[in-house]
């Protein structure tokens, strides 16, 4: 682990509040190039949240949140520089998402041909070559609907990368699926790692977790309860509610 | 016995519900004991000062006294019968009502399929005009359609040179087309005209030119009711012996009757009074209309032509507004959501047909009388109307069919950089379309068959035109038959078309080869 790579994201003191529920209390967190940091904890802990305020399809409450350490300043922001912000971050959801009314390869080329404005040729190519990293060289025409959990998880990661994005963030993305679809996932995404892509990875697969993160969050009601490397958080836990958490999902 | 598949049962038990709703309909129509029932008589309330309406709705006027005293004298109660001129005929031959007591003036035409009492008024045909006209070079004139004014234009075109002719439903319809400028001029009764100059109702009009001809009003009934043509006849005489009559022509007209003149008239049409022993069928009218059934079809293709056009224009800009309006009503910018949601909320409170006379005689006027041409004609105002009305109903269709687009969408979008106009377009109106399109084509259905409402603008659209059939034909029944095979061949090819469009745009549904 190189510790003095560049500190991608950085964010202090963040707080969201959805009507009456505060969901963030107050996090810290930050993610270098070219490592990956995963947010693990139980459910409702703020977590997905986290993660979304990360690309603003949350705006935040109150904090800083800094790329690459130049300010976010998510208050004022012109659609064009929101715009800016979203696409240096990759985003694969837990349910795919994917456009149902595109098939693969159009799904892959949407946001190269009418966000980046690239040349239709040259998305296509670019769009191919994608899908055959994820493993979908024979599935370019297929629709949404034709595919399996796995093979549209691909899709959505493929869908991610067209963007060139400096990071990508990843919510759930194996919760939805069978388990015989998540370890080819899992390598996928164990792959990208391996060749430098940033990543902040949200998930409950713990052995996941601790095979492909560099550093590891527990958060618990909107707050970081504790942070460290995989295999000090997960096998030498010092907070009382990290040991309790690890505990419940069997992992201790 | 094997049971067949469920549709051909539902197919006829829907035609033996049909048959049976006619056999009660049929039933009712025949069992009537002539002298225990009301006696009903129609006319049009729309042609002061003969009939109208008052402040209560009830039809009052020189025809409506006439036949409440008729009835009286008959011994029967009186039940009077407002309805459209234009389908008055019709509404005789089919038993809605026993007479029609609303100035209709006997014709030749109209003794093939009618029996006439004697004439109970005699006035004539005058043309009327604003009082700038001079000549009727460009001059558009107005007249109720299926009158004896039309046919009148129609034999001495000469008479009229140069000046063209403008239908209307109803003398009321005439007084606002004079008003909103649709005409400088129009034919009607001399007595009627001279009412509206008096009251200044229709603008500021004269009589233009001499008598057209002189008119004998009298009371019709069907071919059957020889016995009740000289009931009439006897109370007729009876009113015009101890005075009631002159003083309900007094009432209304504001002169004494010229008896005269009306008893004149009387020894001209005596011939006509059929015979009572003999209560024959209206034969003759049904062989002319096998001759004429070949007829037919011309005329009311015609019709559909200018329905299926109507509709058209109609569908493909009513989708377009119908959008920008939908994406309005689920924009999340409040005011533009208020203003969207408003527009839908009037339009679709209020009737087409109201919003097709706003659209004539009021926006094309104003619009007309702005740029100083007559810019926005019947087609071009029933066309506003229409698409206004359409526009409505798309929109609250798109504006559910976009809040159904699962919100993952719009995140999944977003973060590809993607801003809202351009994930509207690209990623939620798409899906939005594709299942908003069997609602979509459900509007389209519908207004198709809504277009049958510009008749009552001059346009001379497929119900129009079968009603012109009836008119001339004295049948009811083949001429709407007829129509509505029309507007069925016309809707199933809607109907189909959108299929297919849609299976086109499922086609991204299939699940081909699904591995789950």
């Amino acid at each position: 682990m190189n510790t003095q790579a560049n500190i991608e994201i950085r964010v202090r003191g963040l707080e969201k509040t959805f009507g009456d529920l505060a969901v963030l209390k107050g996090v810290d967190f930050k993610v270098r190039e070219h490592e990956v940091a995963a947010l693990i904890g139980p459910s409702g802990s703020g977590k997905s949240t986290l993660l979304r305020c990360l690309n603003l399809l949350e705006f935040p409450d109150a904090g800083e949140i800094s790329i690459k350490e130049k300010p976010v300043h998510y208050n004022s922001m012109t659609p064009g520089q929101l715009t800016q912000h979203r696409t240096r971050m990759g985003m694969v959801f837990q349910h795919f998402h994917l456009f149902p009314h595109r098939n693969a390869l159009q799904n892959v080329i949407e946001g190269p041909l009418y966000v980046r404005g690239e040349k239709e040729s040259a998305a296509v190519e670019k769009g191919k070559a994608l899908l055959d990293q994820v493993g979908l060289h024979d599935k370019y025409e297929a629709w949404p609907s034709q595919l399996s959990g796995g093979q549209k998880q691909r899709v959505a990661i493929a869908r991610a990368l067209a963007m060139n994005p400096e990071v990508l963030l990843l919510d759930e993305i194996t919760s939805a699926l069978d388990v015989e679809m998540i370890s080819g996932i899992n390598d996928l995404l164990t792959d990208l790692a391996a060749k430098g892509m940033t990543m902040v990875v949200v998930t409950h697969d713990l052995a996941f977790a601790r095979r492909v993160s560099d550093r590891i969050y527990f958060l618990d009601a909107g707050q970081v309860i504790e942070s460290g490397a995989p295999e000090q958080l997960l096998d030498n836990p010092k907070q009382e509610r990290t040991i309790e958490f690890l505990r419940a999902v069997g992992a201790q | 016995m094997r049971l067949p598949s469920k549709t051909p049962v539902i197919i006829i038990a829907a035609l033996a519900c049909l048959a049976v709703l006619f056999a009660f309909t049929a039933a009712h129509a025949k069992a009537m004991p002539e002298s225990d029932e009301p006696l009903s008589m129609a006319m049009s309330g729309a042609f002061q000062p003969f009939s109208t309406t008052d402040d209560a709705g009830r039809l009052v006027g020189f025809d409506a006294d006439i036949a409440r005293e008729i009835a009286r004298r008959l011994g029967r109660k009186p039940k009077l019968v407002q309805t459209y001129w234009a389908g008055i005929q019709a509404g005789l031959q089919s038993g809605k009502y026993n007479l029609i007591c609303g100035s209709m003036a006997i014709t030749d035409a109209r003794l093939k399929t009618m029996h006439f009492t004697l004439p109970y008024y005699v006035s004539g045909a005058q043309v009327f005009a604003k009082k700038s006209v001079t000549n009727f070079a460009g001059i558009r004139i107005g007249v109720t359609e299926d009158s004896t004014y039309v046919k009148f234009i129609k034999a001495h075109p000469e008479k009229f040179p140069d000046a063209e002719v403008v239908s209307y439903g109803s003398e009321a319809e005439i007084v606002a087309a004079m008003n909103a400028d649709k005409i400088e001029a129009f034919i009607s009764d001399r007595i009627v005209g001279g009412f509206y100059i008096a009251k200044g109702s229709a603008g500021d009009i004269m009589p233009f030119g001499p008598l057209l001809y002189e008119e004998a009003c009298g009371i019709s009934a069907r071919k059957d009711s020889a016995k009740l043509i000289h009931q009439v006849n006897d109370a007729l005489f009876a009113m015009i012996s101890d005075g009631a009559y002159a003083k309900i022509y007094a009432k209304w007209v504001g002169a004494e009757p010229d008896l005269d003149v009306l008893l004149a008239s009387w020894g001209r049409f005596a011939k006509h009074i059929p015979p009572v022993e003999t209560e024959s069928a209206p034969t003759t009218a049904k062989a002319e209309f096998a001759e004429k059934a070949s007829e037919m079809l011309p005329l009311l293709g015609k019709g559909a032509i200018l329905t299926i056009e109507l509709t058209l224009i109609t569908a493909i800009l009513a989708l377009l507004t119908g959008s920008l309006i939908g994406v309005g009503a689920a924009s999340r910018r409040a005011w533009i959501r208020s203003a969207a949601n408003a527009y839908i909320w009037v339009v679709r409170g209020t009737p087409l047909l109201v919003q097709l006379f706003m659209s004539y005689f009021v926006l094309a006027t104003i619009i007309n009388r702005a740029v100083g041409v007559e810019m926005i004609g019947a087609f071009g105002a029933a066309l506003i109307a229409l698409i206004v009305n359409t526009t409505a109903y798309n929109a609250e269709t798109l504006r559910g069919g976009i809040n159904a687009v699962d919100k993952g969408q719009w995140d999944a979008a977003a973060s590809l950089g993607m801003t809202r106009p351009r994930i509207m377009r690209r990623v939620i109106l798409p899906q939005a379309f594709r299942d908003s399109l069997p609602s979509l084509g459900n509007n389209l259905v519908v207004l198709t068959k809504d277009t049958s409402l510009v008749g009552a603008i001059t346009l001379i659209e497929l119900t129009y035109s079968a009603r012109n059939v009836v008119f001339q034909t004295g049948q009811a029944f083949l001429p709407f038959l007829l129509a509505a095979g029309f507007y069925l061949a016309i809707i199933s090819v809607i109907t189909i078309s959108m299929k297919a469009w849609e299976r086109h745009l499922q086609r991204s549904r299939q699940a081909v080869g699904r591995s789950i």
